[in-house]
């Protein structure tokens, strides 16, 4: 729940009052909850619907300062990749990665949060956006894609 | 230049090398919530939700509306042709209104009663 709210909000402030309010929501419908649907795929919904009603009010809203860190203003932490050159500095790829999520539409940055960061399957992720797998698909691939062509410098380094 | 699928892979393992640490201070203070929510009545409950507090909003509408509505539709009271109860009694007994001037028969002021008086007799 804060790994989604604060990589779609990119602000630690109001992704944790997003996942406090969804917190008594969950608890408020949770009599309702029949279970026909998967736990975790309606506990994402639930937070992913409060992100975008903020992200949709935060239109007129100015952004976070440049030169201020954006993984320690979505108050995100990242893990060492073993696997990659130790000569690149990682911490500068992923914010240039940050970075680009924030300029993606909404709907392709969920989905791509959703699967890629939170490891959802494609049922999962098309269950919890409300979309066919087919959907998820093509914002999947048109997401990875800017993503691609941003952080060109990083992955072909 | 790397391949295709190469760079998907290290796409991925950027993208999967970010967390958030859920503060849990957060959850405190989201449980706090729970169980206050819980031990307050059903009605001030139900009067905090969103749904609650656009009801009360469209009943103060319509009940401004319906006001408004009475006030346009009662009698004007610069009418000439509308009369008060008062202006109606007078009329009836034959007094005119604008002068206070008697027009029928004049009726004699009413004596105190025997029992007043004695009354004030002796109290005088």
């Amino acid at each position: 729940m804060t790994t989604l709210a604060r990589s779609l909000l990119h602000d630690r402030d109001e992704a944790d009052d997003v996942v406090e309010e969804s917190l008594l929501k969950i608890r408020e419908k949770a009599d309702g909850f029949r279970g026909e649907r998967g736990l975790k795929t309606w506990v994402l919904r639930i937070v992913g619907n409060r992100c975008r009603d903020l992200l949709r009010r935060r239109r007129f809203r100015g952004g976070r300062p440049e030169d201020m860190d954006p993984l320690a203003f979505a108050g995100l932490r990242h893990e060492p990749v073993e696997a990659w050159d130790a000569a690149m500095d990682q911490t500068k790829a992923i914010a240039a990665l940050e970075r680009a999520i924030e300029t993606l539409p909404a709907e392709q940055r969920e989905a791509v949060i959703l699967r890629d960061r939170l490891g959802l399957s494609m049922e999962e992720v098309a269950e919890t956006l409300v979309i066919s797998v087919g959907a998820v698909k093509s914002r999947l691939f048109r997401a990875r894609e800017t993503l691609k062509r941003e952080l060109r410098q990083w992955l072909d380094g | 230049m790397l391949d295709e699928p190469e760079r998907d892979r290290r796409l991925n393992q950027l993208l999967r090398a970010i967390r958030a640490d859920a503060d849990p201070a957060l959850w405190t203070r989201a449980r706090a919530r729970i169980e206050a929510r819980a031990r307050a009545p059903w009605l001030v409950t139900w009067a905090m939700r969103p749904a609650a507090l656009g009801m009360a909003l469209a009943t103060l509408v319509a009940a401004c509306g319906l006001s408004l509505l009475l006030v346009a539709s009662a009698p004007d009271s610069d009418d000439p042709t509308s009369a008060t109860l008062i202006e109606t009694i007078l009329a009836e007994r034959g007094i005119d209104s604008s002068t206070g001037l008697e027009s029928g028969p004049s009726v004699a002021p009413e004596s105190p009663a025997p029992a007043e008086r004695g009354d004030s007799s002796r109290a005088g």
